[in-house]
């Protein structure tokens, strides 16, 4: 049976996040039954992260701390040799020990918070200040709402990109400090026509430099010498097939809804980043393929429809059956089926094209 | 020429030059067709776009369950860019770039040229279409032509569409200029 559903404005959100996840799998599996494979996206849950943790906490017991002996015939300088090798070995292993803690901490977070509309180590808008970004949120009905993506702030990951050095407040990499000032220059001088990275809406408000998959966000008005404060894995660079999937975003795969719609029902996981659904292998967190293209067009029920939905654009296989007429319009985007009031123009029900 | 005359000339210039795919289908039967990248093969003048596209990833996309519309440069645009940005396009480090280059080209959901027609006429004489690229395409017309853009810079649909079981391709005679 189709499902319409006739929402309210105002539904209440449902904050995914990996750690609630996890902890909800059970409370998932119940929201997701109607919908045919609840269970596929929980199977593939909560992943990301863990080995990491796990590959730090093993560290521990192999680490070799010498006891500290002052035996007959050992010399002061010997001890004090010793000594010196025990502190490090300490001091190595507290910085594990911290290290594994700043990793785990946001997920401590959110777990004594609980569930709700809560944002954890995140800005609103997504842009990470450590942890897992949190990319969407699932209504109420399953549908993703994309969170503050023309912010210029949604899903950057604060701090220096992987490999590069910290400096002060942001980062100035040496390796290739020249190759992204190089980036950087011809970004301010070549006209962009043909740039349409950067017509993006949200690179047309900062700062941005394109190198090596990622857009670095700069300070000090985007300067050769400008130190970068951020960064943000592209579409079709660091968020590529053959590539790792961030480990500084969501390890959540996405609604087993978009999964089936877009995936072909097969048993990967997804994605969601940037508008663009991915597959990613579950067991490697090896993004696999670009499974989607979806718009992030926001559509509420009860709210005017987006622009850019005068066309009728409903799929082959339901004309028949969603034809527009006097009262109501029907529109398709992003796997879902909106029915709209003719005259008012206002969303009247969000409709599941899966059954 | 008044806006009815115009579409009404629009639409016969469609009938009377007919594709193997014309939209004499019912829908479901439209369905059954070769998928957008399946369709895209037997396409000779979108050849480079074909290309591209498998070269940006987003071939499994566009074979998926999922419709598009795609407004492609036809393989003589493309060979009309300078050869800097060409090479910038075809290469790993501008990927990205050509990802959001395409993603600009493509609109959600299925709209055939009597959808595009329509929605034409209903808008008096231009309408917007949103893509998956955060943006709206601009869709007008220009004299018996479709335009997308404005100007000088605005880009003409070539020929018939091709509608495919996911979608539909429009061959275009220029890249899509973004609006500022």
């Amino acid at each position: 049976m189709r499902k319409i559903m006739l929402l309210t404005a105002s539904a209440a959100l449902i904050s995914v996040t990996p750690a609630l996840a996890q902890k909800d799998h059970g409370n998932k599996e119940q929201g997701n039954k109607d919908r045919g494979n609840g269970g596929k996206a929980d199977r593939d849950g909560g992943y990301g992260g863990g080995k990491k943790q796990d590959r730090r906490s093993d560290k521990g017991p192999d680490r070799n701390v010498s006891p500290i002996s002052f035996g007959n015939g050992v010399s002061q300088k010997a001890v004090n040799k010793q000594f010196e090798r025990a502190q490090k070995s300490v001091r190595d292993d507290v910085r594990d020990a911290r290290l594994d803690v700043q990793v785990r901490e946001p997920q401590i977070i959110r777990d004594v918070r609980g569930g709700g509309r809560d944002y954890g180590d995140h800005d609103y808008n997504g842009a990470v200040r450590n942890g897992a970004a949190q990319l969407y949120e699932v209504r109420q009905d399953g549908r993703l709402r994309y969170l503050g993506q023309r912010d210029n702030r949604y899903a950057l990951i604060q701090g220096c990109p992987p490999g590069l050095a910290q400096n002060g407040n942001g980062c100035l990499p040496p390796g290739q400090a020249r190759k992204i000032a190089r980036a950087i220059g011809q970004q301010n001088q070549r006209s962009s026509y043909y740039d349409y990275l950067s017509y993006y809406p949200r690179f047309q408000q900062d700062n941005y430099a394109y190198s090596n998959g990622y857009a670095y966000r700069t300070g000090n008005g985007g300067g050769v010498s400008s130190l970068i404060t951020a960064f943000l894995p592209l579409v079709g660079g660091a968020l590529f097939q053959g590539n790792s999937w961030p480990q500084q975003y969501s390890a959540q795969p996405v609604p087993a809804y978009y999964s089936n719609y877009y995936g072909n029902g097969d048993n990967n996981g997804y994605r969601y980043a940037n508008n663009t659904l991915f597959g990613v292998s579950p067991q490697s967190q090896t993004i696999t393929s670009i499974a989607g293209l979806l718009t992030g067009n926001d559509f509420n029920v009860g709210e005017r429809i987006p622009g850019g939905y005068d066309a009728y654009n409903i799929p082959y296989n339901y004309r028949d059956r969603y034809q527009d007429n006097g009262q109501s319009q029907y529109r398709y985007s992003d796997g879902y089926v909106y029915q709209v009031d003719t005259k008012t123009r206002l969303i009247q029900a969000a409709i599941q094209l899966l059954t | 020429m008044t806006a009815a005359v115009g579409l009404a000339v629009l639409l016969a210039l469609g009938a009377c030059e007919k594709v193997p795919n014309a939209q004499d289908d019912t829908p479901a039967a439209a369905a059954d067709r070769p998928d957008l990248m399946a369709a895209l093969g037997d396409i000779d003048g979108l050849s480079t776009a074909r290309n591209l596209i498998g070269q940006a990833g987003l071939d499994e996309a566009l074979s998926g369950p999922a419709p598009y519309t795609m407004f492609l440069p036809s393989n003589e645009a493309l060979k009309a860019l300078d050869a800097e940005t060409s090479a910038r396009l075809t290469s790993e480090e501008g990927r990205p770039e050509l990802v959001a280059l395409l993603r600009y080209h493509i609109a959600p959901g299925v709209i055939t040229r009597q959808d595009l027609l329509q929605a034409i006429e209903s808008g008096g004489g231009k309408v917007d279409l949103a893509n998956v690229a955060d943006a709206t395409l601009s869709i007008q017309r220009q004299g018996e032509r479709i335009a997308i853009g404005t100007g000088d810079q605005a880009a003409m649909v070539i020929g018939n569409p091709v509608e495919t079981g996911n979608g539909v391709i429009y061959e275009i005679d220029r890249l899509i200029a973004p609006q500022t």
